[in-house]
């Protein structure tokens, strides 16, 4: 129903952030609250994973891994690929 | 003109801890009234989704509210079928993972939030837990956070983000309305109270975000 994906990041200086993002436009605000230092809630329209994806590109980032609160869809699990990052497969999906 | 706001750091704009202890001292009827009110400013959200995305079952989320509100004008007759409206409130929530585009995402989520509203409020019918109603308004308040992040394209990272939010007039509006309910039901005594309540909460002029259903498709 409602999917969290979060991505681990390198900036250009090689300092590294989590990427958190929802299949809602944004985070709601208790998932903001309970945000850790150096992870930073993204907005943007689509599935969680292509929210953390798109905002990495935005904001000239490298994506190392990407997970999902659920099963990640063939198309975000392509464009994944494509960012050359590892997906971080749901547990349930491993076994 | 609304009373100054009592900040919260997690975007909530009046204290959860001051609505709870008011709706506290209400009975159950009084609650109920309260959180199908909320219901009420959200369903419009569910029906301008529906009517965008061709999908969905309005008049299911309809009549669990017109069920909700029968109840509360008469507790102590029987909620029939109950389970029923339950189950199909869940089977009329959306996905947002089926509705992603940019075109209807925004509606989708706010659709999505006010199934769980509905779906909650039949809950507290047969659950007299305080809980039920104050999920219910964080809902409310979680779909006004993303349309306002959304429509003032705030920063998400923004630390200024969550009093931007609770000072922007569709919060300060859906606030004002919650502490003007709670006052018109501690009035209440009758049955002819709660159904003059009815009709104030019903058929708002536009949801909680603003949005108007197109009249004809409705």
């Amino acid at each position: 129903m409602l999917t969290t994906a979060v991505a681990d990041v390198i900036n250009s200086d090689g300092t590294r952030e989590r990427l958190v993002g929802s299949s809602r436009r944004t985070l709601n605000p208790a998932q903001r609250a309970s945000l850790q230092p150096g992870e930073v809630p993204v907005a943007g329209p689509g599935h969680a994973e292509i929210t953390v994806l798109n905002a990495a590109k935005v904001r000239g980032q490298v994506v190392m891994a990407l997970a999902s609160s659920r099963p990640i869809c063939a198309q975000c699990r392509k464009a994944i690929e494509l960012a050359d990052a590892k997906a971080i497969e749901h547990a349930k999906e491993r076994q | 003109m609304q009373k100054p706001l009592n900040m919260q750091k997690n975007g909530s704009n009046f204290s959860n801890r001051s609505l709870e202890s008011k709706l506290e001292e209400l009975p159950h009827p009084h609650r109920l009234a309260f959180a199908a009110s909320c219901c009420e400013r959200a369903f419009p959200n569910y029906v301008v989704f529906s009517q965008q995305a061709h999908w969905g079952g309005p008049a299911t989320l309809r009549a669990s509210l017109n069920t909700v509100w029968d109840f509360i004008e008469d507790s102590s007759g029987a909620l029939a079928d109950l389970a029923e409206l339950v189950q199909k409130a869940q089977a009329a929530t959306p996905d947002l993972d089926d509705f992603s585009t940019s075109e209807v995402d925004l509606q989708a989520a706010a659709a999505q939030e006010a199934a769980f509203m509905v779906r909650l409020l039949l809950q507290f019918c047969q659950d007299n837990q305080l809980s039920y109603a104050m999920r219910i308004t964080t809902f409310a308040r979680d779909t006004i956070d993303m349309y306002v992040q959304t429509i003032e394209k705030l920063d998400p990272a923004d630390p200024e983000l969550d009093r931007e939010i609770a000072q922007h007039p569709l919060m300060v509006e859906e606030i004002g309305k919650q502490e003007d309910d709670l006052l018109r039901l501690t009035q209440i005594k009758t049955r002819a109270g709660f159904q003059d309540f009815r009709r104030h909460a019903t058929n708002p002029e536009r949801s909680n975000i603003g949005l108007i259903p197109n009249q004809q498709q409705s």
